[in-house]
């Protein structure tokens, strides 16, 4: 790994953040800490997708299968086979790493155009929502009641409203690491070699089948996990939620606002429009519902005609251009290239 | 902005805390509110629902606080926090958490059908707030109740009975097709009346479940046309109801009794529907359970009725959410007096208590053991009526006997 | 059990000309500035509402609505393209998909804000009449009227592609812009011509289908995938592909929830889609446009 890759450990701002993020659940007010929740299951989300869409390229619209299998079916095999959640949440892991390897494998297989993959991936995730709410098992159409929290950490259960926060925390931090180890190994050099051109990157060695499915595999088994997760803190597990493709395509529109392929890009994205959109639901939904998606909408098209690379390679270049002197250090930044 | 927040909130309750530490008295005193957070369908499949229901909930609280307001809490005003869900069970549960966590709601009420009820559950739980929800099947959390029919002794029971019943209008119904909307609270209806048809006497041949996602029910009712039932039975949503008879009309096919729930005995079918298409389709062969009917011989519903269509700024008809809503707020307003404070617990403890016997004012709907929770926090007395639709868009009842206006038309 | 197969086939063959003429206004805007309008289906619900403002406003039945929202989507498409089309030219197709999401959302949740939730019905002439091919098997007549207006059209559209000269630049672009430049195609101009065009036909759509069906903010997004798997079965600029998928989808629609219950029913059009994207990427018609 670069030793530079770790140079930001050495900045105070950096620790300044995680520390105060770490220890919302002191200073935030309950209803904060719950927004605050929410937008950290989104961070992980689109950091998990940043894996597979801005760091190898593939652009994949049916994660929100993994999520439906993280959440669904570790609820389901506590409540119908009393299997200890934490184990269910691994088996479910393990699934959805089988189901990204395989998709991955298709992708590799019939030499998929980026279109066709998202539009692949896309009917997977109605499929998967229709196979979710069909199958008893899984709860069907009504889906699934968790038992009540009380605490107990051997079984998953965490206690209220903090220990969901400091879950869903530790589950996003996660993701955030495995972005910034991915970018900093051969693995992920070979991931964006292939991301910016297929073809050379095979011609000079890149083994194209074996990364794209390493990097399915992870991006899978973390959302699946994010998937367990939000399960646990919301209680009610329901598959037109958990498994529905309209998640992926919020995922999709954070990430790309923030800026895809870079690690800041999917956390700021996900962070800043998740808590925007709450606070906006919260002043103005009673009187004009759907006022926070509209804004979402105008700020997508904002972003992408006067910043199409994101807004945090944007202000990253904006910000390099005050300060031209060192070289840039690609530890937490990766380009995306400007043409298709 | 969230720290400004905070620093803000602290210095807000200053004063509170200092009043609250002269005292409950003096603290009752100053409480010159009652905050009561409401859950709505605004958008989505279950607008119906809250455009039919809100205004009457928002009439009849500012009747009751037009006259004095809660008396055991010195006249405290009820304030309404509206918040949309927008049908959306993951929304239910985050409003709720809002309404609890900023704005500080003493107990909360909404539309809250049965998947938001599951969804709402575990924060009612979490944070021990009261909750009354209208149109529940069941009631799954400690802290919830509903003023809904219990999926077995309501839904199942009364569509089986009128069933059942029909053989002694010369119409014996003799095989079924069990139709639900594929949601948790069709699937519970289903269940139950799997067991209950047969115990009448009626063979269920098929169960077609209708998907919720769906534009368009024309499969569905091929496949009840090709089965040729005597009838079509099943708990529903608004919106498959109206598409499934959309269907029914474009294949005019009236060789099966459709019974179902309220999307079927309400305004709403009609207006979506059409004049044409409603005259002929939801006037034959079509029942639907009801909590209201025009000409029902229950002098407080008609009464309320008539108050509402005046003075009550409605957005539609008077149709079933109306008077469910209704209904609601003065459960609500009664759980209030019996807690005599805005202490969560203390209401939680009076929703248990609460009590509107037949022939009280206050009690709209149609219950011949009056309104009152049981263990599980449903309604003790589940009954409800069935209704048919004549040419003029008017419902009467025909079921049961009690207040039957007419004969059914098959 | 015949009675049910002949109305399903006839059904779905109706609707299904409708989502191929939905579709071929896709195809064109595709096969001359690849860009892919995900926001498509949101522009028929858009034109359902004008459309219902019109018969709010001044009590104009849907059909006669298309005179007035016709040159308004013209219009609309024209400055779509110029304005948040053209100046990204060039960038990451991920981007152009995603501003074309966010017109998407701009759409839905705009009209959710000034028309709410609940669907909304607009009366037309002859929503309610039925045609009775025979005791068993019968039409809408608004589903009837709809099939005819998409064919015709679809008709002009296909003279228009391959007898006119604008036709042939159309044709030009999508084999080869910077050729096509070069011959002296003014690029933009056909593009914006173009994008013009396809959502003039949303319009009209739009109109042709509003009768009988009530219209609510959300239901674009099944237009969309709906337009989407049509275009791909047919090959994306394939003409006769196209209108030859929307009858196959609308046809799989009707009869694969008739005859195969339940859930594998509901994911036999995507599983079909899927299928053609692996192994018949081209389209079902193997000729290139």
């Amino acid at each position: 790994m670069r030793s530079g890759a770790f140079r930001f450990l050495g900045n105070p701002v950096f620790w300044l953040v995680l520390a105060a993020a770490a220890t919302m659940p002191l200073w935030l007010s309950p209803y904060y800490l719950g927004v605050a929740t929410i937008a950290l299951f989104y961070v992980g989300l689109a950091l998990s997708w940043n894996i597979v869409a801005g760091i190898a390229g593939q652009l994949s619209l049916g994660h929100s299968v993994f999520m439906g299998i993280g959440g669904l079916l570790s609820s389901a095999l506590l409540l119908k086979l009393g299997i200890n959640m934490w184990l269910g949440m691994a088996i479910a892991a393990a699934i959805s790493a089988v189901l990204g390897a395989f998709i991955a494998w298709l992708d590799f297989r019939f030499r998929l155009s980026h279109l066709s993959f998202a539009l692949i991936t896309l009917a997977f995730a109605e499929m998967g929502q229709l196979a979710a709410v069909g199958s008893e098992f899984l709860g069907g159409a009504s889906g699934l009641f968790l038992p009540a929290d009380h605490g107990s950490l051997l079984d998953f259960e965490f206690g209220g409203q903090r220990g969901y926060f400091y879950l869903l925390f530790t589950a996003s931090m996660v993701c955030l690491v495995a972005n910034l180890v991915i970018l900093n190994t051969p693995l992920g050099y070979y991931l964006r070699a292939m991301r910016d051109n297929e073809n050379a990157a095979q011609a000079i060695g890149v083994a194209l089948l074996r990364n794209k499915i390493i990097a399915m595999m992870i991006s899978a088994v973390l959302t699946s996990i994010m998937g367990t997760a939000y399960a646990r803190y919301s209680g009610f597990v329901d598959p037109y939620q958990f498994a529905s493709p309209n998640v992926s395509v919020e995922v999709v529109l954070f990430a790309t606002i923030g800026g895809l392929g870079t690690v800041l890009g999917p956390l700021v994205g996900a962070g800043f429009l998740v808590v925007f959109g709450e606070i906006v639901r919260g002043q103005f939904g009673g009187t004009l519902p759907g006022l926070h998606f509209f804004i979402d909408g105008v700020l997508i098209i904002v972003v992408i005609l006067l910043m199409p690379r994101g807004v945090v390679p944007t202000f990253v270049e904006w910000w390099d251009r005050r300060h031209a002197a060192a070289p840039k250090d690609p530890g937490m930044i990766a380009e995306v290239p400007t043409k298709t | 902005m969230a720290k400004n927040f905070t620093r803000r909130a602290v210095l807000a309750s200053a004063p509170g805390l200092y009043l609250a530490s002269k005292g409950a008295r003096r603290a009752y005193a100053q409480e010159k509110t009652v905050k009561v957070g409401v859950i709505q369908p605004m958008s989505g499949n279950l607008s119906p629902y809250s455009q039919e229901g809100q205004p009457a909930l928002e009439y009849l609280v500012k009747k009751i606080n037009a006259e004095g307001g809660i008396k055991s809490m010195g006249g405290a005003k009820i304030q309404l926090v509206i918040a949309d869900d927008a049908s959306q069970p993951a929304r239910t549960a985050s409003e709720a958490r809002r309404l609890i966590t900023q704005d500080d709601v003493s107990m909360i009420v909404g539309t809250l059908l049965s998947a938001q009820m599951l969804a709402i559950s575990p924060v009612v739980d979490e944070y021990k707030v009261p909750t009354l929800a209208m149109w529940a099947g069941g009631a799954r959390a400690s802290y919830l109740y509903s003023l809904g029919f219990p999926y077995d002794r309501g839904y199942a029971k009364t569509m089986a009975d009128f069933a059942g019943a029909l053989g002694n209008y010369d119409h014996k119904i003799n095989t079924a097709v069990i139709a639900c909307s594929n949601y948790e609270a069709g699937q519970q209806v289903t269940k139950y009346l799997r067991t209950m048809l047969p115990e009448r006497g009626i063979k269920v041949v098929a169960e077609v479940p209708l998907d919720t996602q769906a534009q368009d029910h024309t499969a569905s009712m091929l496949r009840i046309r090709s089965l040729k039932p005597d009838a079509v039975i099943g708990l529903m949503q608004p919106r498959e109801g109206i598409l499934l008879m959309q269907a029914r009309y474009g294949m005019n096919y009236h060789d099966s009794i459709f019974i179902g729930n309220s999307p079927y005995s309400d305004q709403v079918i009609w207006r979506e529907l059409g004049p044409d298409i409603g005259k002929a389709v939801l006037t034959r062969n079509l029942f639907g359970m009801a909590s209201y009917s025009e000409g029902a011989k229950i002098a407080s519903m008609q009464e309320l009725a008539a108050e509402l269509r005046s003075k009550g700024n409605l957005k539609s008809e008077v149709g079933q959410a109306t008077i469910q809503a209704a209904q609601t707020a003065r459960i609500m307003q009664q759980a209030l007096e019996l807690a005599g404070s805005t202490e969560r617990e203390a209401i939680n403890q009076a929703l248990k208590k609460v009590n509107i016997p037949f022939g009280d004012p206050n009690l709209y709907l149609a219950r011949a053991e009056g309104l009152a929770f049981g263990d599980d926090r449903m309604p003790k007395d589940s009954t409800s009526m069935m209704v048919q639709w004549n040419a003029d868009r008017k419902l009467e009842v025909v079921w049961p006997d009690l207040y039957a206006q007419t004969k059914p038309r098959v | 059990m015949d009675d049910i197969l002949v109305q399903a086939l006839i059904q779905g063959l109706l609707i299904g000309a409708t989502y191929g003429f939905i579709a071929l206004g896709l195809g064109i805007i595709y096969s001359v500035s690849g860009v892919i309008n995900f926001s498509h289906g949101d522009f028929v619900t858009l034109g359902m509402f004008l459309c219902y403002s019109l018969w709010s406003a001044l009590a104009l039945d849907p059909y006669v609505s298309i005179l007035i929202t016709l040159p308004v989507f013209i219009v609309i498409g024209a400055a779509l393209y110029r304005y948040l089309i053209q100046p990204i030219v060039g960038v990451h197709m991920l981007m152009i998909i995603q501003l074309t999401l966010g017109v998407s959302f701009i759409l839905q949740n705009g009209l959710l804000m000034i028309f709410g939730g609940q669907p909304l019905r607009t009366p037309s002439a002859f929503e309610a009449k039925l045609l009775f091919v025979t005791d068993s098997v019968i039409l809408r007549l608004t589903l009837v009227v709809a099939f005819v207006v998409s064919l015709v059209l679809a008709c002009v559209l296909y003279w228009m592609l391959n007898r006119t000269d604008f036709g042939r630049s159309v044709r030009a672009i999508h084999q080869n812009p910077r050729a096509a430049a070069l011959m002296g195609i003014n690029v933009v101009a056909v593009r914006t011509i173009t994008f013009a065009a396809g959502f003039g036909i949303l319009a009209i759509a739009a109109g042709v289908l509003l009768p009988g069906t009530p219209a609510h903010p959300g239901m674009g997004l099944r237009y969309t995938v709906i337009t989407l798997m049509v275009i791909i079965l047919g090959g994306m600029t394939n003409f006769f592909g196209i209108i030859l998928g929307g009858f196959l989808i609308g046809v799989s629609e009707a009869i694969g929830t008739v005859y195969v219950s339940g859930i594998t029913g509901m994911m036999m059009p995507y599983a079909i889609f899927v299928l053609v994207l692996l192994f018949r990427p081209q389209g079902i018609l193997r000729r290139a446009s």
